[in-house]
């Protein structure tokens, strides 16, 4: 599987976020195909395949998931304790990226095995260079666990 | 005896009075034995002075008796001798007698016998009379045997009826016994030696004959002729020839009589002094000695009944003033003076005793009524209780407590009835634990008491000590308090401290949901403003004219301007609550690091200076970098045109405090402003021309204050500014030094 290939999991109630980010990773010229759920609930139902979500052909397992913590319904951080219960999940790459610079919120991101933890940015010229380095860091630099 | 003498005087406590009587008696014994030797002695001599005198008296009587005897023999040996009885011519004899007797007045008769015992002449008989035998036959024979003169014994004359004696002489021719003459005298001769002239008045005088018979007696002599001598006179006779006896006369009358017998006649004199003379002396003497000692005594024993009956009175008094200062009685101060010196020391020493004890009293009662209205007031009880006794002592006050009368009895048991049983095992451990003679014996205690009488359960506060003594509980005294108001108090007010603090929790909850809020939901939509605005000056550019680019870069500042105000309030409050560690920090490093980390602290833009060394200061490493980059950012902002900032970093200590300077070449700030920068949102210049939020020197403020520090500012308007950090001494944290600069 080429590294373009991989999809990536968006997990934001925000649209204007959505559309920002959206923006963003195609600023950052990231073309993997990007699926987006609007709450925690939507995020395990298309983890788990449940429902609509079990043709994996249009909703495909994600190699990486940009987890946001205040989410309707479940919220971010039970979403990534329930990854973390998934034998088949345990590897999947977890990017906290939330508005919340609370200690509280990133000791327990950590805790409940996020992969990584990242702020909003404030401006569109910051959150494009979070996207440049994104891109060279987790699609072309890092490795996945292929098992 | 002995045995109870020491008994009498050691074994039993005596009356002043007994051992003083006492002790006289056993004084005057001695004296009393002494005087007696002496008055006997005295007497002893006395009566040998009087002996020895009767005795010489008596000599000499004999002797003047011996001699008047002689007197007789003389004329008779001269007739004797008559030449008429050479050749026994009787007749003319006869004559030469006559006219003898005639010369003798004394003389009855002169008789003249033959050797052979017969009588041939007598006076008192005409010549040629036949004449008997010789009547006394013991002195005739006497002279036939020694052929010398011989004196008869007391005879009565048969002639001339009346008591008389015979002196004989021998008449002797060339060697031959022929007559033996004799003279008949009467006893009147012997009378006048012993007249009672020649002796004391009630002496009695006596000559016996050789067969101890009167020959007279200065008492009724012409009676008592011729009579035997008394018994003990004749046996005292019998015993020695001179001597000295007490006996009794024919009368019976007690007499000392001194003797003596004479060796030429046989006859014998003796005396008759009554007993009574004589033992008088003594007897007066013994008599004066008693009557003088017993006087003496009875004159000593009252003046020491009257001595001891003074002294035991003052002692009584004393005794009874020393009971009266005991008892704490007060009694009249008496002004009459004791009459021994010991004693009115001692009563002196009472007296000022009892003003002591008076005044200590008056003191002590003053202090126990103080006390008491305390107790009163604080409604404290008083409890005692004995272990060893298990005797409980409570006042009226513990009975309150305990919901008991007045007076009511009251016991271990009552106490432990009273107990709350949800109590009783603790205060009940924690009475067994303060009467551990190991623990210090304090007790303290909170519990409840069921009312015994009115069932009111009330909270009881005990306080108390044990007292020890040799390793024993002896004593345990204490108070209560009734504290039910109080625990009642207590409980509502901890009921309402809870009410409030779970409101201020839920507040404080509140308002971390609202911070959280803030910090999430309030920057998303500006964050969506400034992304949407850039993606439109991005996407549409070629579609808007200047004046549509502009207001929305304007619409993009002023997302970016609020988004930073949110997060400076953020940061404020942050600050204001967080907890934070306190540590040695290195000032040096520290600035390093944010000048790396900024490129706007960085030349060409800025020109940052530190006067190293820079002292290490006591604080919260992020906070500090707040601080500093707070600090830094408005030395750079504040500054005319055309000017290239420089800042001057330098520290220096004062009165054990750090203070870090940051002098810049700034606007400076009108001394008006200097407080009114410290506060949130106190911004003074506009910030149009300067930028800021006006919170970063409140930041400043609260972080340095959070750090036990503080910041102050030196500056006028056009001259610079100098922020100060002040820190408290490197002294005051106990930080290991390798955590300087490092976290």
């Amino acid at each position: 599987m080429t590294t373009t290939n991989r999809a990536i999991l968006l997990v934001e109630d925000n649209e204007d976020d959505v559309f920002l980010m959206r923006r963003a990773l195609r600023g950052a010229h990231v073309v993997n195909p990007l699926h987006v759920v609007e709450d925690g609930q939507q995020a395990i139902d298309y983890l788990a395949g449940n429902g609509a979500f079990a043709d994996r052909e249009a909703h495909p397992m994600p190699a990486i998931v940009f987890l946001d913590l205040k989410l309707p319904y479940v919220s971010g951080h039970e979403v990534l304790a329930w990854i973390r219960r998934q034998k088949e999940l345990e590897t999947l790459v977890v990017i906290v990226l939330t508005s919340s610079n609370e200690p509280s919120d990133l000791n327990r991101c950590y805790a409940l095995g996020a992969n990584s933890y990242l702020v909003k940015p404030p401006t569109p010229e910051q959150l494009d260079d979070l996207t440049k380095a994104f891109k060279w860091y987790w699609l072309e630099y890092n490795h996945f666990d292929e098992s | 005896m002995p045995a109870t003498l020491s008994h009498f005087i050691f074994a039993q406590p005596r009356s002043l009075r007994s051992n003083l009587l006492f002790l006289v008696v056993i004084a005057f014994i001695p004296i009393l034995a002494f005087a007696i030797v002496m008055v006997i002695l005295s007497a002893r001599n006395e009566r040998e002075v009087f002996e020895r005198g009767a005795t010489e008296r008596t000599r000499a009587l004999i002797t003047a008796v011996d001699a008047e005897l002689k007197s007789f023999i003389t004329p008779l040996e001269a007739l004797a001798t008559s030449r008429h009885l050479d050749v026994g011519d009787l007749g003319r004899f006869y004559e030469d007698a006559v006219r003898v007797l005639k010369s003798q007045p004394v003389w009855r008769t002169i008789i003249l016998s033959l050797p052979s015992g017969v009588s041939v002449l007598n006076l008192l008989r005409p010549l040629g009379t036949e004449l008997g035998a010789v009547v006394e036959k013991r002195s005739f024979n006497q002279v036939l045997k020694t052929l010398k003169p011989a004196v008869g014994d007391i005879l009565f004359g048969p002639l001339t009826q009346s008591y008389d004696f015979v002196i004989r002489v021998p008449v002797l021719r060339e060697g031959k016994l022929t007559y033996v003459l004799s003279a008949v005298i009467a006893t009147k001769s012997i009378d006048g030696l012993i007249s009672p002239q020649q002796l004391p008045p009630d002496w009695i005088g006596v000559v016996l004959d050789t067969r101890n018979r009167f020959v007279t007696r200065t008492i009724q002599p012409e009676r008592n002729a011729g009579q035997l001598a008394s018994e003990s006179l004749r046996a005292a006779l019998r015993r020695s020839p001179e001597g000295w006896f007490r006996g009794t006369t024919v009368e019976g009358w007690p007499v000392y009589t001194p003797y003596s017998r004479s060796s030429f006649s046989g006859w014998s004199v003796a005396m008759g002094i009554p007993a009574d003379v004589v033992d008088a002396t003594l007897r007066r003497s013994l008599l004066y000695l008693v009557f003088l000692g017993s006087g003496l005594l009875a004159l000593s024993l009252l003046t020491a009944w009257i001595l001891s009956s003074r002294t035991a009175g003052s002692i009584e008094s004393l005794a009874l003033m020393a009971r009266t200062v005991g008892s704490g009685q007060h009694f009249p101060s008496e002004t009459t003076q004791a009459r021994i010196t010991e004693v009115q020391v001692v009563r002196d020493a009472l007296l000022s005793a009892h003003e002591l004890l008076k005044r200590n009293s008056a003191e002590k009662e003053r202090i126990a009524s103080r006390l008491q209205l305390a107790l009163q007031a604080g409604n404290i009880g008083v409890h005692e209780w004995n272990p060893q006794t298990k005797q409980l002592i409570w006042d009226d006050r513990v009975r309150a407590h305990w919901g008991l009368s007045p007076g009511a009895p009251v016991d271990f048991a009552v106490f432990l009835r009273g107990l709350h049983p949800g109590d009783r095992p603790r205060l009940k451990a924690t009475l067994k634990r303060a009467l551990d003679p190991a623990s210090d014996g304090q007790y303290s205690a909170e519990f409840r008491v069921i009312g015994a009488e009115d069932q009111v359960q009330r909270w009881i506060e005990a306080r108390g000590q044990v007292v020890f003594e040799n390793g024993k509980a002896v004593r345990l005294t204490g108070t209560t308090i009734d504290i039910s108001e109080r625990r009642a108090f207590q409980s509502e007010l901890e009921r309402l401290v809870q009410e409030r603090t779970a409101q201020l929790q839920e507040t404080v909850g509140e308002l971390e949901a609202f911070s959280y809020s803030v910090s999430h939901d309030m920057r998303a939509p500006l964050r969506a403003m400034e992304g949407y605005a850039k993606a439109l000056l991005q996407d549409y550019r070629d579609r808007l004219d200047a004046e549509g680019k502009h207001w929305l870069a304007r619409i993009a500042q002023s997302a970016q301007r609020l988004d930073l105000l949110v997060r400076d309030v953020l940061a404020y409050s942050k600050v204001a609550k967080s907890e934070i560690e306190l540590t040695l920090v290195d000032l040096e490093k520290l600035i390093d690091d944010i000048i790396a980390a900024n490129p706007e602290f960085q030349p060409p833009q800025v020109q940052i200076r530190m006067v190293k060394p820079l002292d290490r200061v006591i604080g919260h490493e992020a906070y500090l970098t707040q601080c500093v980059t707070n600090i830094l950012a408005n030395a750079i902002r504040f500054v005319a045109d055309e000017t290239t900032p420089v800042v001057t970093i330098r520290s220096e200590r004062l009165d054990g405090k750090v203070r870090v300077g940051f002098q810049d070449n700034g606007i400076g700030i009108d001394r008006a402003h200097h407080e009114r920068i410290f506060q949130i949102f106190g911004q003074v210049y506009p910030q149009d021309k300067y930028g800021g939020t006006g919170i970063g020197l409140a930041i400043v403020r609260k972080a340095m204050q959070r750090m036990n520090g503080d910041v102050g500012i030196e500056s006028e308007l056009g001259r610079g500014s100098r922020f100060w950090l002040i820190f408290n001494g490197e002294k005051d944290v106990a930080e290991p030094s390798h955590t300087v600069g490092r976290r």
